[in-house]
């Protein structure tokens, strides 16, 4: 088995919602592998299943069926605050809406993380520091989200994704909110933080923003298909 | 550390909804005030009666006739002989009506001009109520009535504080005379202020006991103090009180006639202040449970107004554990800031209850440090359901809501 090569694997994930008694099968075996360092998107229609994989990436939600190994733990069978522990040291998430918390200062958002992380409050400060200062936003850190702009917000969110220093940066629609020109900002940002090694996967439904990545995979009905298999279906 | 920031976040919550937070408070600070000033209230007052009964020296009973038509009254012969008892400090009977006082200018100078006349109630007394009963209050002026008074039934009287500043205001009217029932009688001195439980005296004249029931025309006295002497045991020197009354009544079974213990008076004082005030306290710690109440409505509404920061949150690898604890810290605030300015408040009434009825105020920090747990408490207790609602959420629904 060569698994251990790659920082994420999906075997076979089946997840099914139920509405009462009526079951909505939403992802029906999904296999996805991603190496270290890679820029993956995952690109599908509105209802496709992308959001439920992303929950299911992201540790917020557990898969019925099939194995996610992440790094070289098994997801699968987790308690409730191993989840947790997961989400805040291994996973970085950007939202489609920042999800920005309104009373706190940019640099207060970008430090809540590392709270949960137990690193002390002088620590926090200086890595929350580094990360604005990252994306470019050292002279905001004192701003509360509504006194800045989308684009500063969604970079805000970056940076709050990347303080614990993740495994992976989980990206949702990064750019749903954002005009044209701001959303490319955005996807540069993801560009060249992968091209310093960082591991990027976004989910999105926008070709444009789904070509700025390495490598695209498409989902729809609950299935994912390569690139080459995606086109063989168009033909079909 | 990761308290430190809870606590934070926690102030920072509650400043943003400043109104509701006080609001939410205002049931803890009712709850815990009240239960704290009754409480302290309570203890004050029932302490401020045991000292003014045990500050009249030595326990005392009242012996009445309840049967006058076995007895109509003691004489003052009789009165003696229980006066002589082993054991016994003294007796005090006690005859009391209301009679008109009439005011001349030939006789007296008074306030008011002309022909004066008041009803005032008139106390026949001995020596010894002064010797025992007013003796820390003393004379303002003159004499009080001594025991030649009582024997020799002279027409002398003794004017009561308030009823001397009515009738004279600010001078002694010592050696003047004032008629009462149109007996002239010489007012011989007037009392300083009494003050405590019984201060009937200072609106009344009081005149020897004798004068009283002849002059006066008030009968034999048929009730009487024993004051026994603190050095006896205050049942043996009543057993013999109540033979004297059988022999005197010729009532060996102890019909038509009561001894009531002032110790079992108050026994009774106190078990009913007790009983008043512990269904008050009952009716305050109704009123902190409804402020607890408070607190539960409003975390619930906080929780759901803080769905999506809570699906943030765990999204960020908060435990359940934390954002349990983070809720509950804002609950436990709002009633640990509510239970510290109730107990202010508390102590506050309790101080002015103590002016205004009269007792002297003691704070208790036992008993002030006893509201605040109770306080922190009730913000526990309340504030969990909302806070294991907060922890339990579905992060995804959660997020999904913003």
């Amino acid at each position: 088995m060569d698994a251990p090569r790659h920082l994420l694997s999906l075997e076979g994930i089946t997840k099914t919602y139920h509405m009462g008694d009526v079951p909505f099968p939403v992802l029906h075996g999904i296999t996805l592998h991603v190496d270290a360092g890679e820029f993956v998107s995952v690109l599908g229609p509105s209802g496709s299943g992308k959001s439920t994989l992303m929950n299911i990436i992201g540790c917020l939600d557990v898969p019925d069926g099939g194995t996610y190994t992440l790094g070289r733990r098994a997801v699968a069978g987790l308690s409730e605050r191993e989840m947790a522990r997961l989400r805040n040291r291994d996973i970085g998430f950007v939202f489609q809406s920042f999800q920005l918390l309104p009373r706190l200062s940019a640099l207060d958002n970008v430090m809540l993380p590392l709270i949960y992380a137990g690193v002390p409050r002088a620590k926090r400060r200086e890595r929350a520091m580094a990360e604005l200062t990252r994306v470019g936003l050292a002279d905001k850190a004192q701003n509360l989200p509504r006194q800045l702009s989308g684009g500063q917000q969604q970079r805000v969110a970056i940076a709050r994704a990347l303080v614990t220093r993740p495994r992976l940066l989980l990206a949702d629609e990064p750019t749903g909110a954002l005009d044209r020109a701001t959303g490319a900002q955005i996807m540069d940002i993801f560009r060249s933080l992968n091209s310093e090694g960082i591991t990027v996967l976004m989910i999105t439904h926008d070709h444009k923003v789904a070509s700025y990545a390495s490598r695209i995979v498409y989902i729809l009905d609950g299935r994912l298909y390569s690139a080459e298999e995606y086109a063989a279906l168009g033909e079909s | 550390m990761l308290i430190f920031s809870t606590i934070r976040m926690s102030f920072a919550n509650l400043r943003a909804n400043a109104v509701r937070t006080f609001l939410t408070m205002l049931g803890v600070i009712i709850g815990i005030s009240s239960i704290l000033a009754l409480l302290t209230i309570g203890q004050g007052v029932t302490d401020s009666v045991i000292d003014q009964l045990a500050g009249l020296g030595g326990n005392r009973a009242t012996v009445a006739i309840t049967d006058r038509t076995v007895k109509p009254g003691f004489t003052q012969g009789e009165l003696s002989r229980f006066a002589a008892l082993e054991g016994v400090e003294g007796v005090s009977p006690s005859l009391s009506s209301n009679r008109v006082l009439t005011l001349t200018p030939e006789l007296t100078s008074s306030k008011y001009d002309g022909v004066y006349t008041i009803s005032r109630r008139v106390m026949g007394v001995t020596d010894f109520y002064f010797s025992t009963y007013t003796k820390n209050a003393g004379m303002l002026y003159g004499r009080s009535i001594s025991s030649d008074d009582v024997t020799h039934r002279t027409n002398v009287c003794v004017l009561g504080y308030d009823l001397w500043q009515r009738l004279y205001g600010n001078y002694s009217p010592v050696g003047e005379v004032i008629k009462i029932n149109n007996t002239e009688c010489v007012i011989v001195g007037v009392m300083n202020q009494l003050v405590g439980i019984d201060v009937s005296g200072n609106s009344s004249v009081l005149v020897p006991y004798t004068t009283a029931a002849q002059t006066f025309s008030m009968g034999l006295p048929s009730q009487f103090d024993v004051v026994i002497a603190s050095s006896y045991d205050t049942e043996e020197v009543i057993g013999r009180v109540r033979d004297l009354c059988a022999t005197l009544l010729n009532s060996p079974r102890g019909e038509g006639y009561s001894i009531v213990n002032q110790e079992e008076v108050v026994d009774m004082v106190v078990t009913i202040t007790d009983l008043v005030l512990g269904m008050l306290a009952g009716i305050a710690v109704i009123a902190l449970i409804v402020g607890g109440i408070g607190i539960m409505n409003m975390m619930l509404v906080t929780v759901s107004e803080r769905t999506a920061e809570i699906g943030l949150r765990k999204a960020l690898g908060a435990r359940p554990g934390v954002i349990l604890l983070q809720f509950l810290t804002e609950a436990v605030i709002i009633s640990l800031f509510g239970g510290l300015v109730g107990v202010g408040l508390g102590v506050a009434i309790s101080y002015v209850a103590s002016v205004l009825i009269g007792y002297t105020f003691v704070f208790n920090p036992a008993t002030a440090l006893l509201a605040l747990l109770f306080a922190l408490l009730v913000g526990a207790v309340f504030g969990l359901l909302p806070a294991r609602r907060a922890a339990r959420m579905n992060p995804i629904e959660a997020l999904r809501s913003a």
